[in-house]
């Protein structure tokens, strides 16, 4: 094996997808995203932020093309393993899609019921991860009665309690305060500082410019730009100076 | 690992049960209806199988002897019986026997009642085929010493083709009535599904397989199916029970239906199974549809 395959974890080639409706999901998509890397995927509402992301968990198929996740061609994977996949992957909602009727706890030890985990590594594990987020001292509390940024912290201990490589967050900031949305995107940077390789979608530009980390801009599911830091404009004007149009770099 | 999978699907098939308590008795109600019709069904089935076992089983003659016939021509009567064409196995019954018989199946008290034996000693013999019955039963009658000879009319074959439709009929309607069964689970299952909808996604996107996902609406449509099959079951037991209590006191001796016990057994193991089958079925079809409606 050579190392060329441990630090990539997400490679795009020449990625395809049609929604039924004739709109345009991705267009020719080429990307490469390394081991550790904290990447912003910004772009217009309905530029194909969501589609980039929801083609790694496998929530949409694509048309063509390839894209090996964790050295596997997800686009390949027959459906009966696509949960096995999944089970590598964190996903962050702008909606937090916490359930109301479970309590704090539950809700993050969810993720290890549903994959059979046993109970001493539940007991063991979901305690770290509310901690790790903050919220020790809430298990016991319902989704609804948190805060906005809370219940993201909730959702977000949900998607880390099985130490997954890669973490998806889709406009984890998107229902929040500036304040609060700060907040969030220091955890995940601190997530991130742990190893694991974080994809923020995000239309939320001082959040961008705020942390100069990596900016990919796709619009009409075309990579316009991918810039390794900066801010939200340096993305923007990298993308009418310099169109990338479709070519991977990193 | 399993134990812990195993405790999450009872937790969340208890759960489910305890949420969706008003579909679920909307579910059970169904079920125990079309059940409780598909167990008359199949009482009538059983039944009509009876029946038509019993009729090949007996095509039998029964040739009642006078009196006054002597051991010398008792053993006559038996050799000339014997020589007919047709006839099968022999059984000399005396009048002791018939008595003794009469005695023991009758819910009377027979010594009570009659004072001296009045039932006449008999010869019962099988016949080996429909055809044969009625001219052996004549050449028999002709015979001197015999009072009078009692067999199933050939008549009686010619009703066979309607316990034949009435197996037939009754079947279809049972499956029909199975398929009614299924589909009120589907159903209901369906609402289920629909008032946990984000929880499927989220037991989707965290990786949770479709078995997984699956077995709780699984564990609850067979909760719910087999539990109508249960009531279903008590109900019609109980008023076959009470038909046949009826049918016995009126009619003591011929046991044309099949007895209250064997319906019970052969009742329960058959509802018991269709219950858990239907309800298995139901449940998995209306998951399999929510979860092929998503991609992947």
């Amino acid at each position: 094996m050579c190392g060329f395959f441990y630090e990539t974890m997400i490679i795009f080639k020449n990625v395809n997808l049609k929604y039924p409706t004739g709109i345009i999901g991705l267009d020719n998509v080429s990307l490469r995203i390394g081991r550790g890397d904290f990447v912003f995927i910004v772009g217009s509402t309905g530029g194909g932020k969501s589609t980039l992301l929801k083609v790694i968990y496998a929530e949409e198929k694509i048309d063509s093309g390839s894209i090996l996740v964790l050295r596997g061609d997800i686009s390949d994977v027959p459906s009966r393993l696509v949960p096995m996949v999944r089970r590598s992957i964190g996903v962050v909602f702008q909606n937090f899609e916490l359930l109301s009727n479970r309590t704090i706890e539950e809700n993050v030890a969810f993720t290890l019921d549903v994959i059979g985990a046993p109970k001493y590594e539940i007991e063991r594990k979901v305690p770290a991860a509310l901690k790790l987020v903050g919220l020790d001292g809430k298990e016991k509390n319902y989704p609804d009665e948190l805060s906005g940024g809370e219940q993201q912290r909730v959702s977000i201990a949900r998607a880390i309690i099985n130490n997954p490589p890669i973490l998806l967050a889709d406009e984890p900031t998107g229902n929040l305060d500036p304040g609060t949305s700060v907040g969030i995107v220091k955890l995940l940077m601190k997530i991130n500082e742990k190893g694991t390789t974080v994809l923020m979608a995000t239309h939320d530009k001082n959040i961008v410019d705020m942390f100069q980390k990596r900016v990919v801009q796709i619009e009409d599911g075309q990579i316009l730009s991918d810039i390794s830091s900066g801010g939200y404009q340096d993305a923007i004007q990298r993308g009418q100076v310099f169109p990338k149009r479709n070519t991977a770099q990193h | 690992m399993r134990f812990n999978a195993a405790r999450f699907f009872l937790r969340e098939t208890r759960l489910n049960i305890k949420r969706n308590s008003q579909s679920g008795l909307i579910m059970l109600a169904q079920t125990v209806v079309s059940l409780l019709i598909l167990g008359i069904c199949l009482i009538f089935i059983f039944n009509a199988n009876h029946m038509v076992t019993n009729f090949f089983n007996n095509l039998e003659i029964n040739v009642f002897l006078e009196n006054t016939v002597d051991d010398v021509e008792l053993v006559q009567i038996q050799r000339h019986i014997r020589s007919l064409e047709g006839v099968g196995e022999m059984e000399y019954i005396s009048k002791e026997d018939a008595y003794l018989w009469m005695k023991e199946n009758s819910q009377f008290n027979l010594d009570e009642l009659v004072r001296e034996n009045p039932f006449p000693a008999s010869i019962r013999l099988k016949v080996k085929s429909t055809k044969s019955i009625e001219p052996i039963a004549n050449e028999i009658s002709s015979m001197a010493g015999i009072e009078e000879v009692n067999y199933a009319s050939a008549s009686l074959g010619k009703i066979l083709p309607v316990f034949y439709f009435i197996q037939v009929s009754c079947f279809f309607l049972a499956l029909i009535l199975a398929g009614i069964t299924m589909f009120s689970i589907i159903n209901a299952i369906k609402l289920a599904i629909h008032s946990r909808r984000q929880e499927i996604k989220i037991m989707r996107l965290v990786g949770a397989t479709d078995r997984f996902i699956r077995l709780p609406f699984m564990l609850e449509g067979m909760f719910y199916s087999f539990t109508g099959s249960i009531i279903a079951f008590a109900l019609v037991s109980a008023s076959y029970a009470l038909v046949m209590k009826y049918v016995n006191f009126t009619n003591p001796v011929i046991s044309l239906f099949v007895s209250t016990g064997q319906v019970m057994l052969n009742l329960g193991i058959l509802m018991g199974v269709i219950g858990i089958l239907v309800g298995m079925l139901g449940s998995m079809i209306s998951v399999d549809k929510h979860l092929a409606a998503h991609i992947r």
